[in-house]
């Protein structure tokens, strides 16, 4: 039985992308929202801000970060979070996710979303961050579970449990991104069902779909495809367990057409009303 | 291992390369080799991507392969101290041109430097120029100290090789034929530098050359040469004719936004 979501949904959207600009201005495409990567909007002025001005008065938008590094045993980087800041009261976005990760220590970005271990070590030191991070940016952060390839020696919980545990410390919310559960459970092998099944659904913000590469012995979270089967039928069962949460369909390389995405995204929408009305039924 | 001592031996592999430590091969679970290697990749990717994007033409004179290369060791000893990849490799003119630079080495890293200067006038700030019609308000009293800065977009920059001309070739050939790409002219050198400005008039950047007694001009007066100051200094060059040149120069620079009175 699906519960109802606890948040207003903002329906189904795509990742904006400069080379769809003018085709979504133009076009009016069948898009609910979009979600923008924060750090490309960090500029002075010029196109990406023109165009995100634009769009936004058109349509809702989240804010996406990838630099956040919330892992990280650096400081915070409080100029990064003033930037952050600012742009959200320039695009009001309906809110501000980024990744439950490491991106670098010391003055250094890998530009990768490293995973931590799952340790209460590590608990300790991200909730607290969490917490200042809410603080400075005055609203709840959304953070998103990565695809990872590897474990620690030292975890000593599940990423899920790790997941909710930061939720109930630091009241932030989770970015459930069905690819990356799919990825992990696939090179670690553990039931991408029991992820899912495990979060607290009242905390589940919005929902990101992906493709990835398959090797075989393990799976390339590459963003740069269609999302896949086994990706559409986890995305039923968090439908099942979540109810009508935000959907995104982000794609990072090889971008298609904006036509192509659309259609994909309707895939999403078929998916979510048979599930629901299912479920409902 | 704590959380610092753990993310310190995955950075400074990530960064060093190399074998993989064991103290941090002991601190992974999943066969540590395979599986750590694929961080350890996807960073060299990245970041040759990302520089590839942001130098699409120096990929085209150097060719693919001799560019990966390029980028290899660039990376190798530039980590990234962005927070935006698209803001990482802004020193790659100077490792490209190297110390003892050959004449294609001139021109590669001048080819940089304008790629790299292209893409900061693009989302450079938007601030609105001072325009020709603005200098009506002037006062009288205030001309003699009247000031000009830069608009945020725009860029001054010297060439002594033909490296603008093969981005021209580039880029022409590549919309030509995107696959077999443009026949590419031997690198040349010139006698006087070649005076450049790029700047950004709406939302694409742009560039022209510039006669050296403009470049100059327009090098004293955003230095923070007050215009009559300008007007003064030309007389030794222009006699009579300085102030009509100064005001036709200033006339040009407004008309194509390119400055804002401070």
């Amino acid at each position: 039985m699906p519960v109802a979501a606890p948040h207003p949904s903002l329906g189904f959207g795509l990742g904006l992308r400069p080379t769809h600009y003018t085709e979504i201005l133009d076009g009016r495409p069948a898009v609910d929202w979009f979600e923008v990567i924060t750090e490309n909007y960090l500029v002075g002025g010029g196109r990406p801000l023109h165009f995100l001005d634009a769009i936004r008065a058109r349509y809702p938008v989240a804010m996406h970060g990838v630099s956040l590094s919330i892992g990280s045993t650096a400081p915070l980087d409080r100029d990064y979070l003033a930037a952050v800041k600012a742009l959200a009261a320039r695009c009001e976005p309906a809110w501000i996710s980024d990744h439950l990760c490491w991106t670098g220590t010391g003055a250094h970005n890998l530009h990768d979303l490293m995973p931590l271990p799952y340790t209460e070590e590590a608990l300790a030191h991200v909730a607290p961050r969490i917490e200042a991070v809410q603080e400075a940016l005055g609203r709840t952060l959304v953070l998103e579970n990565v695809s990872s390839y590897i474990r620690y020696a030292a975890s000593a919980m599940t990423e899920w449990e790790f997941l909710g545990e930061l939720v109930r410390r630091t009241g932030c919310e989770l970015l459930l991104d069905i690819n990356n559960v799919y990825v992990s459970s696939r090179n670690h092998g553990f039931d991408p069902r029991a992820f899912i099944d495990a979060l607290p659904a009242h905390a589940v913000r919005q929902f990101h779909l992906a493709g990835h590469l398959d090797l075989g012995s393990h799976v390339i979270d590459t963003h740069d495809a269609p999302v896949c089967d086994a990706v559409w039928d986890l995305y039923a069962h968090a439908l099942e367990r979540l109810g009508p949460v935000s959907t995104l369909l982000e794609r990072d390389d090889r971008i298609p057409p904006l036509a192509e995405l659309v259609i994909e995204l309707e895939q999403a929408r078929r998916v979510a009303h048979t599930t629901l009305q299912r479920a409902a039924g | 291992m704590n959380l610092a001592r753990l993310q310190s031996l995955a950075q400074h592999h990530l960064l060093s390369g190399g074998d993989i430590p064991t103290e941090l091969a002991q601190a992974i679970a999943s066969p540590a080799g395979e599986r750590w290697s694929i961080y350890v990749e996807a960073y060299r990717l990245r970041l040759t991507d990302a520089l590839a994007t942001q130098y699409p033409a120096l990929v085209v004179r150097c060719g693919r392969a001799a560019f990966t290369e390029l980028a290899a060791a660039f990376i190798r000893g530039h980590p990234s101290n962005h927070r935006s990849i698209r803001d990482y490799g802004a020193e790659l003119a100077d490792f490209v041109r190297g110390d003892h630079a050959t004449a294609e080495q001139r021109l590669r890293g001048e080819l940089a430097r304008f790629e790299w200067l292209l893409a900061a006038a693009f989302d450079a700030a938007d601030i609105a120029a001072t325009r020709v019609e603005d200098l009506a308000a002037i006062a009288p009293h205030e001309w003699p100290t009247l000031c000009f800065a830069p608009v945020p977009s725009l860029q001054r920059f010297d060439t002594i090789t033909n490296a603008v001309a093969a981005w021209r070739e580039i880029r022409r050939g590549l919309e030509i034929d995107p696959v077999a790409g443009p026949a590419l002219e031997p690198a040349a050198s010139v006698i006087e530098p070649i005076p450049w400005l790029i700047w950004r008039p709406r939302w694409e950047s742009e560039f022209r050359s510039l006669p050296t007694g403009e470049a100059a001009a327009l090098d004293r007066l955003l230095a923070g040469t007050p215009f009559a100051t300008l007007c003064g200094e030309l007389a030794d060059s222009h006699g009579e004719q300085a102030p009509l040149q100064a005001a036709a120069w200033l006339k040009g620079w407004l008309t194509e936004g390119l400055l804002l009175r401070v």
